[in-house]
């Protein structure tokens, strides 16, 4: 597995449980975490600590999370902020995003899912919307659903393309199924694991057989995650 | 004509009470004139035959039985019809205007009989010796009724005119204010909850309507933030306990001191909570439908992507059943909506189709384009739905089958209708046979109707 960096996070999560199981799991992930439960507590704290990244609930009491995340980033704030929201619906994440979060969640997530996400923003760098996408010796053409490794030519399906669409944009960044399931089938919930699993076995049967480097590994109680050659 | 058909109703009536009213005035007017005619002509006819019998008499002198010759007729009485009968009944005397003796056996004073096909009035009078019948065509008075009859065609549709004109107009003066009042309501719920239909000064028939429906209204509204509060509430609610419930569960299974026995008691109840949250999520989802709340987010992508995706699924999910899949879609379906919305939709239809469907079974989906609807039919070979169930399959935790077995909540097909409406569309079940079961998805193509499907504006909680 790959070694993550040691990150300091604030997590500003109001139901006190979950901050603690949120705080242990980032600490036993080697991150140092700092929890608060009050959104007007919450936005001294994160302006004048150096933080890294913010874990930040939508719902908290006084100020709420997109107020927050407005404030922060008016004041010119540049932490990482991971946004976690009750609400599922479309115009909350785009609210989210736009107002200057690098990522959501909603809840209940998947702890690894949320670990995976932290890690990933730690070293996260601007994704090229390009339509032709590499790892390793490996390039996806998105746009005629066609993947080449060195002299081979492979023609994806639909679902295929779009998954291994998601994975290659990040490299070595590891996905969870539900996430895979909400980017590509998108929906969150009531996702069958089963067909993931069949998705990436074709993808690995088309791409990976008879090669020494297999591009798709599997992270373990995790997901999938395709072989980053620039951090190897 | 639709729009107006209270109006024309109304009118239609007035002229139909009006025609009625005027015929019968106009017809007892001509019964009671007739009558009038006939009596004044029963008195003439006295007079003449005062006036006979006595220049008869001063003509026959004694002898009752001599013949009458024209000469004693009287002048005035020429057009008269005449018969004089002696004391035995022999005449005595008939009027050339008469070829035959017809006007015996009379015996009222008076009564009125067709002679030659016309209509005449005979007076029968008596002196001792001699009875006298005059009689008088009643040509003039029929001539009367004719000009009365000519006047109803004349003065009829001038009445008539009048009659639509003034209904047509109280028509117009009734109905303005519900036409306002109906524009008004249908602007309050298509837009606005918090608006009302303005009141008009009196407390009439209207002003009460408008009442009533105003308190209708404050209810409604009431409730609908009620719902809509309790959504965003909910998600909250039920969502952090599930939360807290999945991060406990979680850090227990990551405990390497936890037996395999325990393991797996751990694991089911992991599973449990995402089976939770899966229905809190569908449900928050019609809640959000059910307030007009459901935000879609309309963008261009192509239908026939999606559907390859999905029946990819299928054709994976269904290889162990042993399934044949038929399609029948066109090259490209480009399509502005909310993509994810509609994913949602078709996926639940294909799932459906392969989850109900029996061992070798085919599933047939095809997309039709007419305009800007498209219609995508998905058809298997599940048992069928019986009709007196296939009413409820939409129905919210509604199980067609009625068998807790099958995998899902009963809340797929409600939701996938939700978003199919929200979507300018429909959700409907086509065919339930024995073995075959299919559902129709009709799509609005352009995102018009998307764009209609505002959120009603709620005070921030």
């Amino acid at each position: 597995m790959v070694r993550f960096e040691s990150v300091r996070i604030l997590v500003i999560e109001d139901e006190v449980k979950l901050a603690a199981h949120l705080s242990r799991a980032l600490e036993t992930e080697g991150h140092e975490a700092r929890v608060v439960h009050d959104g007007k507590v919450a936005l001294v704290e994160a302006r004048e600590g150096t933080y890294d990244l913010l874990v930040l609930d939508v719902e908290l009491p006084r100020m709420d999370g997109f107020e927050i995340l407005k404030q922060l980033r008016s004041a010119g704030v540049t932490s990482r902020i991971l946004m976690l929201t009750a609400r599922s619906e479309n115009p909350d994440k785009i609210a989210g995003l736009t107002g200057g979060a690098d990522d959501y969640l909603t809840k209940p997530f998947a702890m690894n899912e949320l670990l995976a996400r932290v890690n990933a923003l730690g070293r996260r760098f601007a994704v090229p919307a390009s339509s032709i996408l590499r790892a390793g010796d490996v390039t996806l053409n998105v746009e005629k659903r066609e993947v080449r490794r060195g002299e081979r030519c492979i023609e994806l399906s639909e679902r295929e393309c779009a998954l291994l669409k998601v994975l290659m944009r990040e490299p070595g960044r590891a996905f969870s199924r539900m996430e895979l399931s909400e980017r590509v089938w998108e929906r969150a919930h009531e996702y069958d694991t089963k067909l993931i699993e069949i998705y990436i076995g074709r993808l690995r049967k088309k791409i990976d057989e008879g090669s020494s480097q297999p591009l798709i590994k599997t992270v373990r109680h995790l997901g999938y995650a395709v072989r980053d050659d620039s951090s190897a | 004509m639709k729009h107006y058909s209270l109006r024309w109703k109304l009118v239609t009536w007035a002229a139909f009470f009006g025609f009625s009213a005027s015929v019968i005035c106009l017809w007892t007017t001509w019964i009671l004139v007739r009558a009038q005619e006939v009596q004044a002509l029963d008195r003439r006819l006295t007079t003449d035959a005062r006036e006979l019998f006595r220049d008869i008499e001063n003509f026959q002198g004694i002898n009752k039985r001599r013949d009458v010759t024209e000469r004693f007729v009287p002048l005035a009485l020429r057009d008269r019809l005449v018969e004089v009968r002696g004391p035995e009944g022999d005449i005595l005397y008939m009027s050339p205007n008469l070829s035959e003796p017809v006007l015996t056996d009379g015996t009222e004073t008076f009564h009125t009989r067709q002679i030659g096909g016309r209509d005449v009035r005979i007076g029968v009078f008596r002196d001792q010796e001699l009875t006298l019948h005059v009689g008088a065509e009643l040509k003039e008075i029929e001539q009367l009724g004719w000009e009365i009859a000519r006047s109803l065609v004349i003065v009829i549709p001038i009445v008539l005119l009048l009659i639509a004109a003034g209904s047509w107009w109280l028509g117009s003066v009734a109905l303005t204010p519900i036409e306002s009042i109906r524009r008004a309501a249908e602007r309050i719920t298509a837009e606005r909850l918090d608006e009302r239909i303005p009141s008009r000064g009196p407390a009439d028939e209207i002003g009460r309507l408008i009442n009533v429906l105003n308190a209708t209204f404050e209810r409604l509204q009431g409730s609908f933030e009620q719902a809509a509060r309790f959504s965003a509430d909910a998600s909250h609610q039920l969502k952090t306990p599930i939360a807290v419930l999945r991060a406990g569960i979680e850090e227990i299974l990551a405990q390497p001191g936890l037996s395999s026995e325990h393991r797996e008691s751990v694991a089911d109840l992991l599973q449990q909570t995402r089976r939770l949250n899966s229905v809190a999520e569908n449900l928050l989802l019609l809640s959000r439908a059910d307030t007009g709340r459901l935000a879609l987010r309309a963008t261009e992508f192509d239908l026939r992507k999606l559907l390859d995706g999905s029946l990819e699924d299928a054709r994976i999910l269904g290889v162990g059943n042993d399934l044949q899949i038929e399609t029948n879609i066109p090259e490209t379906l480009p399509m502005n909506g909310d993509q994810e919305m509609i994913s949602l939709t078709v996926q639940n239809l294909v799932e459906n189709a392969v989850k109900y469907n029996r061992h070798g079974g085919k599933i047939v989906v095809s997309v039709e384009k007419h305009n800007h609807v498209v219609q995508i039919c998905v058809g298997n070979n599940g048992p069928g739905i019986p009709s007196e169930r296939a009413a409820h399959v939409f129905e919210r935790f509604y199980r067609a089958r009625g068998d807790e077995q099958t995998r899902g909540h009963g809340l797929g097909l409600s939701i996938a209708r939700e978003l199919a409406r929200a979507h300018g569309g429909d959700l409907t079940l086509a065919r339930a046979q024995s073995d075959w079961t299919e559902f129709c998805l009709r799509l609005s193509a352009s995102s018009i109707h998307v764009q209609t499907q505002k959120p009603p504006t709620l005070p921030q909680e």
